[in-house]
This record gives structure tokens, sequence and C-alpha cells, in this order.
């Protein structure tokens, strides 16, 4: 019993340690991370338009995917803001 | 024998072949300094009062003469090998009372069962 | 013959097998995002669950033994509540994201979201257990699976440089974005060594009457059909890194994926990307739902076995027919299926030592395998690869939970 709390203790203190130091990220670090999110999901949109162009894809899945990256990168660029103006 | 290894949490097999839970307990009597196994003991709230006494006392309560353990005497226990083989009837049993509640009110209403 | 029969039909059930939501969705993430720099990830994965799937298959073939029934019998009920409680809860979350993946196959094809297609899923999967015999779970399951070959057609067509996969079979550290790299590579090796898989194969080795005869067989079977299937993963992360790593996409949703075959096989490859993700999901799904009826029974005693009629069994009958519609209020409240995904493979990694270690335990008592024990190889590979994931697993998951 006794070992096992202080195995709990420990995973928490690990779990701690890890939760501060990822908030402790710096803003740089946050604004270049949704920086290549919006990339990727702007890519995204480019690549799901190419594939719909040439018949790759149903209609209906590529206004699927295409919804999905512009919710993408709505969501990277709001964090791209938030991240810039601290 | 090794009781603890070789019977204890084994599973139980009745005369029909079929598995009817596992060996949960062990009954022993005394007879003068000499300990010899009474019965096996399946199902009920066995298994809790090896877990936790206080969760088994509660259920126990609870389930009033619902959780009440099969006992299957000593003479009935035909060989123990990679299982228990037992000389009753499942079925008959109270070690069944949930299986047959769940075939009669849950699984045994729906179509194709 | 009917040896190579079964060696085959082994093969063929490892193919058709591995591929599910896990390995489809952690495979993707790590080529989009690494290139192929994360292979090695799968390699691990797949000696580790081709070690376990044959343990499981020697235990059964020689004590004639399921698992959980070993485990109860061998620690008692207060140490196996250890290993039924965390194989239990993960099979649950990783069926649950399998009935996701089916679910969302369908609204792919469809258009009509998959939170409206989850329960009618688990319900297809629930009658298929409740009519179908073992044999037509298992062997139609991978069969329908063989599928997922289309993966390795697409990364032929893309041609995948082979010195690029080659090279990155051997583990090397990430450039950029430690966090997730750590992340991926144990979502993948937890996706890998999911427990249901050696569980299944145990249960199934009982159910089929494996004896001693059978050794041969199934190490064949374990190395030859991990292999192959870890395989298809690799062609996944291939694909994934020659369509969407070149033009700097990670994945943060499932609709991205599909675009790793329509790319390179054009419609068709849409079709078949849709198939694969829809097949492999329902194949895993039933072999999860079975596996955690049988885990319950096994575990306490009550009859078992896919063979016998519903009221035969019923209390494992319920457990299926519990947990299926369960599983699937997840994907109909709304989770999104990716990362109920990953969730779901990480957290499979952190358990690892929970679910592996008592069956080593269990290879090395000389009661049970007699002189089939194992050797200081595969208790050295598996112990090493489940420790070394549950603790990167137990730093990444936090990492990546507070970072995105």
């Amino acid at each position: 019993m006794r070992r096992g709390r202080v195995f709990a203790h420990r995973v928490a203190l690990l779990g701690a340690v890890a939760a501060v130091s990822a908030c402790g990220k710096s803003p740089e670090a946050r604004a270049k991370e949704a920086a290549a999110t919006l990339r990727s999901w702007q890519a995204t949109a480019r690549l799901v338009e190419e594939e719909h162009a040439r018949g790759a894809l149903p209609r209906e899945f590529a206004a699927q995917a295409a919804r999905a990256a512009e919710q993408g990168r709505a969501k990277a660029e709001q964090q791209l803001r938030q991240a810039s103006s601290p | 024998m090794q009781l603890g290894r070789e019977v204890l949490d084994q599973q139980a097999i009745d005369a029909g072949g079929r598995q009817m839970g596992k060996v949960d307990g062990i009954v022993l009597e005394l007879r003068g300094d000499q300990a010899r196994v009474a019965a096996l003991v399946v199902g009920g709230t066995t298994l809790l009062w090896r877990l936790h006494a206080g969760l088994a006392a509660w259920a126990e309560r609870r389930l009033g003469g619902e959780g009440a353990p099969t006992r299957i005497p000593w003479r009935q226990v035909v060989k123990i090998g990679i299982d228990v083989k037992l000389d009753v009837e499942a079925e008959r049993t109270p070690a069944f009372r949930w299986e047959r509640w769940v075939r009669d009110h849950v699984i045994g209403r729906i179509p194709g069962a | 013959m009917s040896k190579l029969l079964e060696i085959a039909l082994g093969i063929v059930t490892g193919i058709g097998g591995f591929l599910e939501t896990g390995s489809l969705a952690t495979s993707a993430q790590a080529g989009a995002g690494f290139g192929f720099q994360l292979i090695w990830a799968i390699a691990l994965g797949v000696i580790c669950i081709a070690f376990l799937v044959e343990m499981a298959g020697r235990l059964a073939a020689v004590s004639h033994h399921t698992l959980p029934d070993a485990m109860r019998e061998r620690f008692g009920i207060r140490f196996f509540l250890a290993p039924l409680v965390a194989v239990g809860l993960v099979s649950f979350l990783v069926l649950a994201a399998e009935i996701g993946g089916v679910a969302l196959a369908l609204q792919f094809a469809s258009g009509v979201s998959y939170r409206v297609w989850a329960l009618p899923a688990a319900a297809a999967v629930w009658l298929l257990l409740w009519k179908g015999t073992f044999g037509v779970v298992e062997k139609g399951a991978s069969l329908l699976g063989l599928v997922t070959i289309a993966f390795v057609v697409g990364a032929v067509r893309l041609h995948a440089p082979l010195a690029d996969v080659v090279a990155g079979l051997l583990p090397t550290a990430p450039e950029h974005d430690p966090a997730r790299y750590w992340f991926t590579a144990v979502s993948i090796i937890g996706a890998s060594v999911s427990p249901y898989l050696f569980y299944f194969y145990s249960a199934g080795a009982v159910e089929d009457e494996w004896d001693e005869g059978y050794l041969g067989v199934n190490r064949a079977t374990a190395a030859l059909g991990m292999t192959f299937g870890g395989g298809i993963a690799v062609a996944v992360l291939a694909c994934a890194a020659m369509v969407l790593h070149v033009r700097g996409i990670q994945v943060d949703r499932y609709e991205q994926i599909p675009l790793l075959l329509s790319t390179p096989l054009g419609r068709a490859g849409f079709w078949l990307f849709v198939a694969s993700l829809g097949v492999a999901c329902f194949g895993a799904g039933l072999e999860i739902a079975l596996q955690l009826a049988y885990l319950v029974a096994q575990g306490f005693g009550w009859r078992w076995g896919e063979n016998l009629r519903p009221r035969e069994a019923a209390r494992f009958t319920l457990v299926y027919t519990l947990a299926l519609p369960l599983a699937a209020l997840v994907s109909v409240a709304g989770m999104d299926p990716l990362k109920l995904t990953v969730i779901s493979m990480a957290l499979t990694a952190l358990s690892l030592p929970v679910t592996v270690v008592p069956l080593l335990v269990l290879m090395n008592d000389p009661l049970y395998l007699g002189e089939h024990t194992n050797g200081w190889i595969s208790n050295a590979a598996v112990l090493a690869v489940s420790v070394i994931a549950c603790i990167v697993a137990l730093v990444a998951i936090p990492l990546q939970l507070m970072g995105s």
C-alpha cells in the first residue's frame, strides 16, 4: 500500500514537471507551431482542390475535407494571433 | 497437494462439462489438530470477501440470499487437473443464478438467442 | 500440407488483421510529420507483438489455458484485477475508436456525419457476433482486410525510396518537435502492441483446440503474419511521407488521410481508402468486442464461446451486447475520431507493463509451459519494449496534452 502511494506521488510529480515545462513554452515557440499548423492547413486545402479538380475525390468528400481545412485554418490563425499578442 | 495453487481460482466444470464459475473459496474443517477440505465454494459474494471485507459485508446485506455462494462438498469433486470437475448440475445450483437471470430476462428475449 | 495451409491462413490473418484505426492513424501522422524517420517504431512494435502473440498461442497450446484463465489461477483474484481492469479499459477505448473508424468511413462515403453512423455501425458488429461463429468472425474479417494491401500499391506507385525506408529502421533523434515525435512513436507502439491482439489470439487457440503439435505453426504464423502486417503499416507511413510530408501537411484531422491513396490511385484510391478504413475497423471492432467478452467470462469462469448460441452463454453474450453500444456513444457524443484513436493508442502504450508482465511471468513457469518456457531473448525483447514504451508515454502524454 505504502509503496503504491510513493509510486503514485512520483507519477504525479513527473506529470506536474511535464505540465509546467509544457505551459512554459515560449510565445515564440507557440507562434512557430501555430504558423506551421496554418501552413499545413493551407497546403491541405490546395491539395484537396487539386485532387477534386482532377476527379480523384468525389464532390461530397471534397466538401468535407475543404470544410475541415477551413476550420483548421481558422483555429490556427486564432492561435497565431494569441501567441503574437500576449 | 497445494490447495492455494492447484484448486483455488481454478475453473469449475459441472457434470455436463459446462463452465460454472471459478473456485472462489475453500472451506476447511478442523478435526482435532488436522485440517481437511470440507467443500469448495463457487460464486456469490465469496470473491468480494477476498478483496474487501467492508464491501463484501455491504453487498451481503444488500443482496441477502441472492449473494449466497454455492458450496460443493469435497466428495462431489471428481477430478482436479487443468480445471476442477464437479459432480453437480450447474443449472440447479445458485452458482448459475445470475447466468439464468441474464438468460431469461435479457439475452433470451432478443430474437435468435 | 495442411500445416502449410494453416501457416498461409495465419499470414493472411496477420496481413488482413493488422491495420485498424490505430496503426492507420498513427502511421499516417508519423509519415506526414517526420517522413520516413519513425519506421523504427513500427518495427519495434511488430517485434514485440510477434513475440507476444507467439507466447499467447504457446500458452494455449501447451497448457490449454487462455490468458485470463491462467492469470487468475496463477496470481489469484487480487493481482488478476490489475491486468483485468487495465486490459478492459484500454480495449474499451480502442473499441470506441474502431467504431468511430467504421462510422467515419461511412461519413466519407455518404456525407452523413459519423455521429449518426456510430450506433448503426456498432449494431452491425453486434449482429455478426450474435449470428456468426468464431471462424466467420476471425477468417472473414481478415480476408476482407486484405483490401488494405492497397497502401502497398499506393507506396509503390508513389516511388517511395527504399533506401529511406531502410534508413528509417534505425532509431534517430528528431530535428524538430521532439514532444510530438516521441508521442507519435509511443502511439505507434501502442497501436501495434494492442493487448486485444494477443488476448484474442489465446482465446482463439483454445476455441480451435490447439495442442503441442501446433507450436511450429504458431511460431511461423506469429512471426510471418505480424511482419507482413507491419509491412502494411510501413506502406501507410510511406504514402503519408510521399503525399503529405513533402507538402508540409501534418495530420490533424482524419479527413486528411484519404489523400494518401487518392493522390497515387485517383478516384479508385479514394474508394479503396474508404473500404480499407471501414473493413479494417469493422474487423478490429469484432475482435475487440469479442475479446472483452472473453476477458470477463474467462476471468470469472462463466460459460464462454463464440460457437455457442447466445442463450447458452448468456453473461458472456451480455458483455459484448453492453460494450458495443456504450463504445458507440463516445462517437455519438462527438469525440473527434482521430483524437480518440491517438489517445487510446498512447494509453495502450502506457499500460503495457501491467498487461504484459503477468504474461511474461506465466511464460516462465514450468507448471504451465513444461519444457516450452520462454527463452531469454523473448523475455528481454518484450520487457524492454514495454517498459521503455511506458516510460516514454509517461513523459510524452502530458507534454502532448498540454501542448495542444
